[in-house]
């Protein structure tokens, strides 16, 4: 076995003797006390164009590097023992691997025996700089993009033009082209003569670069022609970006009413049971989730997405569940009294939230699995996230299964029969009691993939499912009750009309308050909702 | 026979309501803990509870009080503030404490002044708060605005170089009233009205897409910064929302002033590395008072089973209601009492030790001299302190900034005439 | 919906023999007694004030059952806003008491706390506003206290009634307007100090609130309007107008084509109805010293549903013995205490609330009165 020690040793010494990479010698003058250094130092580095040094100099803005035994070493996230000493787990720069003792165990250094290289916080802009400037030579299209756009409110340097002025040449991407323009017009219209300054304006007036406002703004000539001609046709393109940005966050916040809603439609719209514990369906949903996150180890170092999608089916099973269990024990006692459900429901919300409260205690994080963390952006400012699509994919989804379950399957036309007539239907042989249950539990996992789909956006916390509550209702009854046209129309339209209010004239209260108040109106205004009510509450 | 039937369960009702535990109250002296355990609040104010009891723990170990032990006496005002001003009563009028620790709203300590004040009663209030208020029947070991908000803004002008604030809050008073300070300050400094706005969201707010757009609207130029005092649950879509559309801790930092280890548990921490937070207090200070101290904490929420456990962290209002536990038993040893007055006497201006350092109360207004401290976040959900303030500073219980004439209101409660 | 709700006899005063009503009327007497009873203990030293101070502000509530009673119980009406006309009445006796407390820059405290500035305004330049003014005098809060809450009310039944809002539909639509009211309410631009609420009230018609004797007197008041609401609702429910709401609630319909036109009677009894719940709030914030918009959250009208419900849906003392014991339990299962090697744990509360919900919902669909009935009807025969 001498061997294999042999060949770790010789791997050690290889890996803490790349000292001769000069790379090496410029970070660990990024170390020095002194500023100049430093900051003479990264504008080497940023002007090297090696791609190298992308992710070190990232790892660097972050402070995860260090200087160890005369050498630069990457740090792994901090490992902390149970005395609250706290020891450095060491890495290879580029490989990222860990660096491995003599005896094949990893190094843990205590954080007092290591010293670490990272710039102040002002500095961190600048290193910011540096890594745009090392990815505009960056092979990844997007990339590239993203760091032409930067540098146009960074710093001004003869390198940094004569490279946006090639890419603006030469570059095979269109939309890189575009955006090299505008940012070298930008640092033109910034830090140019006069003369670069006029052409500046044109070309910003010309790219419609919403960016350039506030310095247009700021150049203090409001009377001159072109910089008003520049501004008019900005406020075109603003006024473009924020009906998009309305749209786009109404139609992702209706979209999360009504996949809120989509559950008590079944529960409340079709049955008639007010399930005031629904909220809390959607809790366990969300905790259900968590769940899954721990089970299958999940963290943000240690990504392991499967528990996202394992998560799906389980919050729908573990709320439906629940909701059977509900539905089995309180409410099937209650649909001759379908008002006083409501007293029975709130009693078991109370109980979920609290037991739940006192099992796992009030702060859990779930973390989003990584494929829906950041967005795409489709024009400049226009920007769409991926957990909004997501959420609106998924309700799309839960519409189109709960339409098609109930069109197209046994257990559906049942559902339907025992809805409108339940008497006719258990004559006809349908089992109402099973048919019941199964409703139910369908409202309830529905409910789960709500509270599912919400850890995406916001925390879990026992009460999570109160502030939902009301305004799923709303949703439901501004639909007409037992509809499902109805709860999508109604949701997308208050979604929309709440942003619509919130992103014109008023403030997020106020917004709030406006789209309740015509909530109010539009009930007295048509009794049953947008669509006439069918199903038991039709009697009414 | 019905009747007598009724009256006897009745009778048993109300013995059962003005039941004080009194058998025992010969030995031990009595402290209430009035942190609400379950509704909004409980996220919160549970971990506090927990704290306190940990100290009466320790405080116990160390002999207790004047010889005596001490023995916590704990309800649940349920986050429903008429219910923090009727179990303020239980305790002061049956149970007797000799002082209550509590309240973390500044509606639920509001709620229950009266109640101290009217009988002469102590609380400790351990949450940093707006301000604009100074009662001789509390003690505030929380921050005064300018011993948090002030610097924060401070460093962000002067390290950060921004030139524009978003001041962005929770519709309630601490942020409205947070805000108006902010803004006198950032006036007084020479900050024009343009680069300065304030907007609010409803509690709870999950969506956060229009603001964040405006943000980035506000912020394009690269100089603006967020003054947040979201609080509670918004924090986690807020955060996210802004990473999610591509803002960064460089491109427009937000300075954080309701957000502490305590919440980050709840939180994917992820979106908000490389923020900011301005406290008074940091987990991460490296004292061998303060590791103690974290150690002491974890080990309890172990031992004790306490949802959690060993992850249990320490933050700012935690501290703070230790502390206070421990000043009030050094207080009462040192006075040889625990009458509330005399108690009051030994506490102004007193020193004592906390996790966070040596601090001190303020001779005259109840406030505590505190460190200001800022801190980055980091993955592990812990703070990186990147500044902090030379020696302690002075808390205005009134802020200066607001009453620019020096014309304080007088303070309220005390000794009954 | 309503023909579903009548099924198992609700109206349990029909079903009722005589000596069971003997039994009724005794039951009301020892509560009466009981309640009569303890501001003499209380100045007798053998309970505290602030046990009276309790009872006085449950006694408060039990008046908002009362007339939740009248539109649920008798009507059929499921309202979630009589928190909201609670809240008005409070917030009028409120603003009142505010300013006899103390003044800073010459508004009242409070007020001074959270003043909203306009740009340009700063310190010392804080003005009145005028509709603090009006509750200035006592007697014209009075009035106000129950006057704005029945007239708003009577429009809301006005409005909904008249377009024929029903059931489920009323219910939800109040609740959206005491949540739109709650955030109009928190938002400090309004004036009304924002989510901190009125607090820190001095005296009340000259005398000092914390004064024992004044807290007594506060509690003979409030049982003695509760006395007069429960006659007055009793003489309604008697009556003929009492009776066609008994009709409302068993078929609209039907009584339409009698000739009768129901939406006047929804709206007078529910703005009856607002009207005794700003009464309960006038009594409410001088015994609880504070007045916020986190009354209008959702859980308090619900929980006043519930106190009904678990009361006795239907039968007004149901409605004041529900509101006393669900809140005398709510109070004591949040404190800490131990009866023998038996610790309660406050935390704990909401499960056994819940649970009680539940069961009552279940098992009691007429609540403790219908309990109480049973036991009754059979000691009757027994004897």
């Amino acid at each position: 076995m001498n061997w294999v020690n042999y060949l770790k040793l010789l791997l050690l010494t290889s890996a803490l003797s790349v000292q001769a990479d000069p790379v090496i010698e410029q970070l660990k003058k990024l170390g020095s006390s002194d500023k100049d250094v430093r900051s003479v130092t990264l504008q080497e580095i940023a002007n090297s164009g090696d791609q190298r040094m992308i992710p070190v100099l990232s790892d660097y803005r972050m402070g995860s590097l260090y200087l160890y035994e005369d050498n630069v070493v990457l740090g792994l996230d901090i490992f902390t023992n149970d005395d609250l000493d706290e020891f450095v787990p060491i890495a290879d720069l580029f490989t990222r691997e860990p660096l491995l003792q003599a005896d094949g165990s990893a190094y843990l250094i205590p954080i007092e025996e290591i010293e670490i290289i990272e710039p102040s916080r002002k500095e961190r802009k600048s290193v910011l700089e540096a890594i745009t400037l090392l990815e505009l030579s960056a092979p990844d299209n997007e990339q590239r993009l993203e760091a032409v756009r930067k540098t146009g409110l960074g710093d001004h340097s003869p390198i940094l033009i004569s490279k946006l002025r090639n890419l603006s040449e030469s570059d095979p991407k269109r939309s890189i082209r575009k955006a090299a323009d505008e940012s070298s017009a930008l640092l033109l219209l910034r830090f140019g003569t006069p003369a670069e300054q006029a052409t500046a304006i044109e070309v910003l007036g010309k790219v419609r670069s919403v960016r350039s406002r506030s310095f247009l703004e700021n150049l203090d000539r409001p009377d001159d022609p072109a910089v008003r001609k520049a501004l008019k046709r900005i406020t075109t393109k603003e006024r473009q970006i924020s009906t998009f940005n309305i749209l786009n966050s109404g139609i992702s916040s209706g979209s999360i009413l009504v996949l809120m809603a989509l559950g008590l439609a079944v529960t409340f719209g079709m049955m008639g049971i007010i399930n005031m514990a629904h909220g809390e369906m959607m809790m366990i949903g969300a905790y259900t989730t968590y769940c899954m996150q721990e089970l299958f180890k999940h963290t943000p170092e240690s990504p392991n997405n499967i528990f996202f999608i394992v998560a799906l089916p389980m919050a729908f099973l573990v709320s439906a569940m629940f909701g059977g269990l509900i539905e089995w024990t309180v409410v099937r006692r209650l649909y001759k009294r379908p008002l006083e459900s409501l007293l029975a429901t709130y009693g078991v919300g109370l109980i979920l939230i609290q037991t739940t409260r006192l099992i796992f205690g009030d702060n859990r994080s779930c973390n989003t699995p990584t494929w829906l963390q950041g967005g795409v952006e489709i024009a400049e400012g226009m920007s769409l996230s991926f957990n909004r699509i997501f959420i609106f994919i998924l309700c799309a989804v839960c519409v189109g299964g709960v339409v098609a379950l109930m069109r197209y399957t046994t257990l559906g036309l049942k559902m339907r029969a025992v809805i409108q007539n339940r008497d006719m239907a258990a004559s006809m042989g349908i089992n109402t009691r099973m048919t019941d249950s199964f409703t139910f539990m369908l409202g309830s996992g529905l409910a789960g993939v709500a509270g599912y789909a919400l850890t995406t956006i916001g925390g879990i916390t026992p009460d999570m499912g109160q502030n939902y509550i009301v305004d799923s209702f709303l949703v439901v009854v501004t639909g007409g009750v037992g509809n499902l046209a109805g709860v999508v129309c109604s949701g997308m339209g208050l979604g929309l009309l709440n942003k619509f209010l919130e992103g014109t004239l008023f403030g997020a209260v106020w917004a709030k308050i406006i789209v309740l108040i015509v909530v109010i109106a539009f009930i007295q205004y048509k009794p049953s909702g947008l669509f006439a009510a069918k199903g038991r509450l039709a009697d009414d | 026979m019905i009747r007598e039937n009724f009256l006897k369960t009745a009778g048993a009702t109300v013995a059962l309501c003005t039941l004080s535990i009194a058998a025992q109250a010969e030995e031990t002296i009595k402290v209430g803990v009035l942190h609400s355990l379950s509704g909004t609040m409980a996220i919160s104010e549970t971990s506090l509870k927990d704290v306190v009891l940990m100290a009466v723990d320790e405080v116990n170990a160390a002999g207790g009080v004047n010889g005596k032990q001490l023995e916590a006496v704990v309800v649940d005002p349920a986050s429903d503030w008429p219910l923090f001003n009727e179990k303020a009563k239980e305790l002061i009028t049956k149970e007797d404490v000799a002082v209550t620790f509590g309240c973390w709203t500044s509606v639920s300590r509001k709620s229950c002044l009266p109640v101290f004040e009217e009988y002469n009663a102590l609380l400790f209030y351990p949450v940093q708060y707006e301000g604009e208020e100074q009662s001789l029947n509390v003690f505030y070991t929380g921050a005064t605005p300018n011993q948090q908000l002030i610097p924060a803004a401070k460093y962000m002008m002067d390290e950060m170089e921004c030139t524009k604030f978003y001041l962005l809050g929770t519709d309630y008073v601490f942020p409205r009233t947070a805000n108006k300070v902010l803004k006198a300050y950032l006036k007084s400094v020479g900050v024009p009205d343009e680069n300065i706005i304030e907007e609010y969201t409803p509690f709870h707010h999950q969506d956060y897409q229009t603001i964040v757009a405006n943000i980035k609207k506000f912020g394009a130029a690269g100089d603006a910064c967020v003054l947040s005092t979201i609080n509670g649950d918004s924090n986690v879509p807020f955060y996210k929302e802004f990473a999610n559309q591509g803002l960064t801790s460089e491109l427009c930092p937000i300075m954080a002033f309701s957000v502490a280890e305590d919440e980050l548990r709840a939180m994917d921490v992820q979106p908000l590395v490389g923020h900011l937070a301005a406290w008074n207090y940091f987990q991460s200070i490296k004292t061998p008072e303060n590791k103690a101290f974290v150690k002491a904490f974890k080990t309890y929420c172990a031992d004790n089973n306490l949802p959690g456990g060993k992850d249990r962290v320490t933050d700012d209002p935690i501290e703070a209601a230790y502390f206070g536990v421990k000043a009030w038993a050094q207080a009462a040893n040192a006075a040889g009492s625990v009458d509330v007055d005399v108690v009051r006497e030994e506490l102004n201006g007193m020193e004592f030790d906390s996790p966070g350092g040596v601090k001190k109360f303020d001779a005259v207004n109840q406030h505590t001299y505190k460190p200001v401290l800022v801190g980055e976040i980091l993955k592990n959900g812990q703070f990186k302190i990147v500044w902090e303030s030379e020696g302690l500073v002075k808390p205005d219980s009134y802020s200066t900034l607001l009453h620019t004439d020096g014309n304080f209101p007088a303070p309220t409660g005390g000794p009954k005439k | 919906m309503t023909n579903v709700q009548t099924g198992s006899g609700y109206y349990l005063g029909s079903l009722a023999g005589s000596s069971a009503k003997q039994l009724n009327k005794g039951f009301l007497g020892a509560i009466l007694a009981l309640a009569c009873l303890l501001p003499m203990l209380a100045t007798a030293g053998v309970i505290s004030v602030e046990t009276v101070n309790m009872a006085g502000r449950y006694m408060a509530l039990a008046i908002v059952a009362l007339g939740l009673d009248l539109i649920w119980g008798y009507t059929g009406i499921l309202s979630l806003c009589q928190a909201l006309f609670f809240a008005i009445g409070g917030y009028a006796m409120g603003i009142h008491l505010a300013q006899q407390g103390t003044l800073h820059n010459g508004i009242p405290e409070a007020l001074y706390v959270v003043y909203p500035y306009k740009v340009g305004e700063t310190r010392g330049m804080e003005v009145l506003p005028w509709f603090w003014a009006v509750f200035k005098s006592f007697n014209l809060t009075l009035v106000l206290g129950m006057l704005l809450p029945g007239l708003f009310a009577g429009l809301i039944g006005f409005l909904g009634f008249k377009s024929r809002v029903k059931g489920v539909y009323f219910s939800i639509l109040t609740q959206a307007l005491t949540v739109a009211a709650m955030m109009f309410f928190s938002k400090n631009e309004m004036k009304l100090c924002g989510t901190n609420g009125l607090t820190h009230f001095k005296t009340i018609a000259g005398y000092e609130l914390s004064d024992p004797n004044v807290k007594i007197a506060l509690y003979v008041v409030t049982l003695l309007c509760l006395v007069g609401s429960y006659v007055l609702c009793l003489a309604i429910t008697r009556s003929r107008f009492g009776r066609v709401l008994l009709a409302v609630r068993d078929s609209e319909t039907a009584l339409r084509f009698a000739g009768y036109e129901p939406f006047a009677y929804k709206t007078a009894i529910f703005a009856f109805a607002g009207m005794l719940a700003g009464l309960a709030g006038m009594l409410y914030t001088p015994q609880a010293n504070i007045m916020t918009p986190s009354y209008m959250e959702a859980r308090w009208s619900i929980l006043m549903v519930i106190w009904v419900a678990v009361g006795g849906r239907g039968t007004l003392c149901g409605a004041v013995v529900g509101a006393l014991l669900i809140n005398l339990l709510y109070s004591v299962l949040t404190s800490q205490w131990s009866i023998g090697s038996f610790d309660w744990k406050p935390e704990y509360w909401p499960i056994v609330l819940g649970l009680l919900f539940i069961v009552v919902v279940l098992a009691l669909p007429n609540g403790v009165m219908g309990v109480w009935r049973k036991m009754v009807g059979k000691v009757t025969e027994l004897d």
